[in-house]
């Protein structure tokens, strides 16, 4: 403890340290709030400065500019129904409808506020547990890592709206698409058509920002006709109120549990844990009405505080794996990976023993990088809100233009932007079909870590299917995901058996 | 914020400024985009980063790397290969790059690139679990011939040195291993032994060395006709009585047709690179070994290993 307290001071002598910090934040929420922006972008084109500077300033920036981007991701999400960076996506289905009734500022209120619990709940485990959950991750065989899988897609059902069934073909089309590209195993090549570009699979950026962000330039163009509707945003009393606040305890300890959780496995990462703890708030709530009105779907403060904690936990949770094993847990952590290594650092099992400055950096630079977070984020709330303000037209063609430079930008290669119109038409065709498109989303994600690990698990199991399912972790698993999937038709089950008794 | 969203709009849209054309006397006039076909973190992106830093200053220009991931190399080579011939797209090139016509994963190799220079080379080690009761080569083939296709391997995807390595040393031992392709390279074969989830892996030096100081798996044999000086310990292939054919070879590659005063200009300024103090240190710390070839003698060596991951293939 006294080591650490001495680090904190030699770091604050660093005159750079903080403006760093603040910089990286800072640039961080604005790069996060452009849709097609995503962390490992913004963070890859600020890497190569942690080779030339200190590395206390380079890491501050990285981890500043990390924080930023997933609370800056969620500010499109709420104010316009485009989520910036993927880990925003569920952000949009209680979000915007509280922007839509006119409390786009508490929204992000609880944005920022949930952001700040998760980053700091996820901070204490990486500290007090790094090791330990390390261990546990290498015990974690593909035969696990499939099943962590199945059970994301387990979820679809609470993600599909009323439409469960059509939310279930979603899933299925999202893992048919992720199908294409190199195999992972054999590495021959499936549905490329000769096209190069489609090696690596449909890049998934682009899909995000032609199925939220396109498809919403189409819609508002249809409606064009339409008068638009400006709706009045409450300007003052910004902030939930205290009452709020407490009732959304659950929430928020639930995402940032759930966050850290899923971040530190290894694979499915952090992607997945907003979906994961939204369908879990969304199954375990109280629907206490008095304290809030609004139903899950239509703008409920829960649905919003629940993934918000998740995405910022993920911070946390992925450098678990990435710092301990070296395997990075999504895309930023292996830019960070990268940079560790370049100076010379090896990830590993004795990362925490041997690099204890290193240590020390990252755990002060994510404390006072989410403090930072949550005073930026609350002092400029107005100039967020404010944004609505502008005709809809306007926006539009804003959002359009970005979503091109965007969908682009993932690659520098126009591939992206053809993606990304042709995701905007499918997101757009779904939105009039009224199917799911989140699931779609679950898909893609998922189908590729699913199909990896079965597939390295049936060649350690010599190509037997019990192997997989008998063993006791990843048994468990399956076990749980069939749970999850029926348990909405419990009530309907109990319903029928009791019938038949009478 | 209107403002705000206008100057981080121009932001992105620099990098898809025109390419002016270009003559060869004022290369480089502007950034070179350097393309690593591996995941961050791996052995090929450690190099490429390095080396691509090293070279700035005697290239005169900035260099980017950017990562582009994929069916064992395949994408990125790929985009390098399609890139335009003016030397401002250049990126790693490794031995994978002539095995993946030999087993018909991609249609093109490096006849159709340009080498200007070889930079790395990196035999990879093979480790068992520390789980397992295997101390030496021979008790590891003993157990495996008696207990044919149970022992597991795991290691790099078809087509990578590393696949073919572990396929071309089965068939000279004549025995069966099941081998657990990981995709993206990096740390997950020394992981999946580590944890004990398979019975051993082939992988860079670098990418186990984490999983062998925490004592999770033990170094076997080193893919290599002889010895590492760093790695005194832990016997060849060679001297195991078997021969190590494929290897990682790396070089830097640029599309094909670019002028060759350009290509010469990248040689002298990888040389360079390669005779820092920092790059050798690199090379010293993640066990690999230093391999000059000019351009003459680049396409040699590819030709070469392309043989190798030929003959392997054919013995399988």
């Amino acid at each position: 403890m006294d080591q650490y307290l001495l680090s904190v001071v030699s770091l604050m002598a660093n005159p750079w340290y903080l403006p760093a910090l603040a910089i990286g934040v800072t640039a961080g929420i604005a790069l996060g709030a452009l849709p097609g922006v995503s962390a490992p972008m913004a963070l890859s084109m600020l890497a190569p400065l942690t080779y030339t500077v200190d590395p206390e300033i380079g890491f501050g920036l990285l981890i500043g500019l990390l924080n930023g981007v997933v609370f800056g991701g969620s500010i499109p999400a709420v104010l316009v129904n485009i989520p910036g960076t993927p880990g925003a996506v569920v952000s949009t289905i209680d979000g915007y409808p509280m922007t839509l009734r006119g409390e786009a500022g508490k929204a992000l209120g609880i944005v920022a506020i949930a952001s700040f619990t998760g980053g700091i709940f996820s901070l204490l485990c990486l500290m007090l547990s790094a090791p330990v959950i390390a261990t546990v991750a290498m015990k974690f065989a593909p035969h696990d890592y499939c099943a962590v899988g199945i059970l994301g897609l387990s979820i679809t059902a609470g993600i599909s709206g009323k439409s469960v069934l059509l939310g279930f073909w979603s899933a299925l089309l999202g893992v048919l698409i992720s199908t294409a590209g190199m195999d992972s195993i054999t590495s021959q090549h499936r549905f490329v058509f000769g096209v190069t570009e489609l090696l690596d699979g449909v890049p998934f950026l682009p899909i995000m920002v032609g199925l939220f962000g396109f498809s919403q330039v189409l819609t508002n163009m249809a409606e064009s006709h339409k008068e638009p509707a400006i709706v009045p945003q409450r300007i003052t009393n910004l902030l939930p109120s205290w009452k709020e606040c407490k009732g959304l305890v659950k929430s928020i300890a639930q995402g940032s549990v759930i966050g850290t959780l899923v971040g530190a496995l290894p694979g499915p990462g952090g992607s997945i844990a907003a979906f994961v703890s939204y369908d879990v708030i969304r199954r375990t709530s109280r629907r206490d009405f008095d304290s809030d009105p609004h139903d899950f779907g239509a703008g409920r403060l829960e649905g919003l505080a629940a993934p918000e904690a998740a995405n910022n936990a993920v911070t946390g949770g992925i450098l678990i794996p990435a710092l301990t094993l070296g395997i990075p847990g999504d895309a930023s952590a292996a830019i960070i990976l990268g940079a560790l290594m370049m100076h010379n650092i090896t990830p590993g099992p004795l990362f925490f023993q041997n690099n204890i400055e290193i240590v020390y950096l990252f755990y002060n630079s994510l404390i006072i990088s989410n403090i930072f977070m949550i005073l930026i984020g609350v002092a400029c709330l107005k100039l967020f809100v404010r944004m609505l303000s502008v005709s809809t037209r306007i926006l539009t063609a804003v959002i359009l233009i970005l979503c091109v430079t965007g969908a682009y930008a993932v690659q520098n290669d126009c591939f992206g932007i053809l993606v990304m119109l042709v995701f905007g038409v499918v997101g757009y065709a779904f939105r009039w079909a009224r199917i799911p498109i989140m699931p779609l989303v679950l898909g893609v994600v998922l189908g590729p870590i699913i199909e990896k690990n079965l597939r390295q698990a049936l060649i350690i199991e010599g190509g037997s299917s019990s192997g997989i399912l008998l063993r006791p972790s990843s048994g468990l698993i399956f076990l749980l995901s069939v749970v999850m999937l029926l348990a909405p038709y419990r009530k309907q089950f109990v319903k029928s058996v009791f019938k038949e008794r009478v | 914020m209107k403002n705000l969203y206008v100057i981080l709009l121009m932001a992105t849209l620099l990098p898809a400024a025109p390419v002016r054309a270009e003559d060869a006397s004022g290369y480089p006039s502007k950034p070179i985009r350097f393309i690593i076909p591996f995941d961050p973190g791996t052995s090929s992106d450690q190099v490429g980063r390095i080396l691509s830093k090293l070279a700035e200053p005697h290239l005169g220009a900035s260099i980017q790397a950017v990562n582009r991931p994929g069916g064992g190399g395949g994408t990125g080579f790929t985009s390098i290969k399609n890139a335009k011939a003016d030397g401002y797209t250049i990126g790693m090139g490794t031995a994978s790059l002539a095995g993946h016509k030999v087993h018909g994963n991609l249609d093109f190799d490096h006849n159709d690139v340009e080498t200007p220079i070889i930079v790395h080379f990196d035999p990879p080690l093979m480790s068992v679990a520390a789980n397992t009761p295997f101390n030496t080569l021979a008790e590891f083939i003993h157990e495996a011939k008696r207990r044919p296709g149970e022992l597991i391997i795991a290691t790099g995807v078809p087509g990578t040195n590393l696949y073919v390595g572990v396929a071309d040393f089965m068939a000279q031992a004549g025995i069966d291993l099941r081998i657990v392709p990981c995709g993206g390279g990096g740390a997950q074969p020394a992981i999946l032994a580590g944890g004990g989830h398979v019975d051993a892996c082939l992988s860079s030096p670098i990418e186990s060395r984490a999983q062998i100081e925490a004592g999770n798996i033990r170094p076997l044999v080193y893919f290599n006709t002889t010895r590492h000086a760093g790695m005194p310990d832990i016997p060849s292939l060679d001297e195991e009585g078997y021969k190590a054919t494929v290897f990682g070879v790396r070089g830097i590659i640029t599309p094909k047709g670019v002028p060759v005063e350009i290509l010469q200009k990248i040689h002298d300024a990888f040389k360079a690179a390669m005779d820092d103090p920092a790059y050798k240190e690199f090379v010293e710390k993640s066990s690999s070994l230093v391999l000059y070839a000019g351009m003459e003698d680049a396409k040699g060596i590819y030709n070469q290993q392309q043989a190798a991951f030929a003959a392997a293939a054919g013995m399988k």
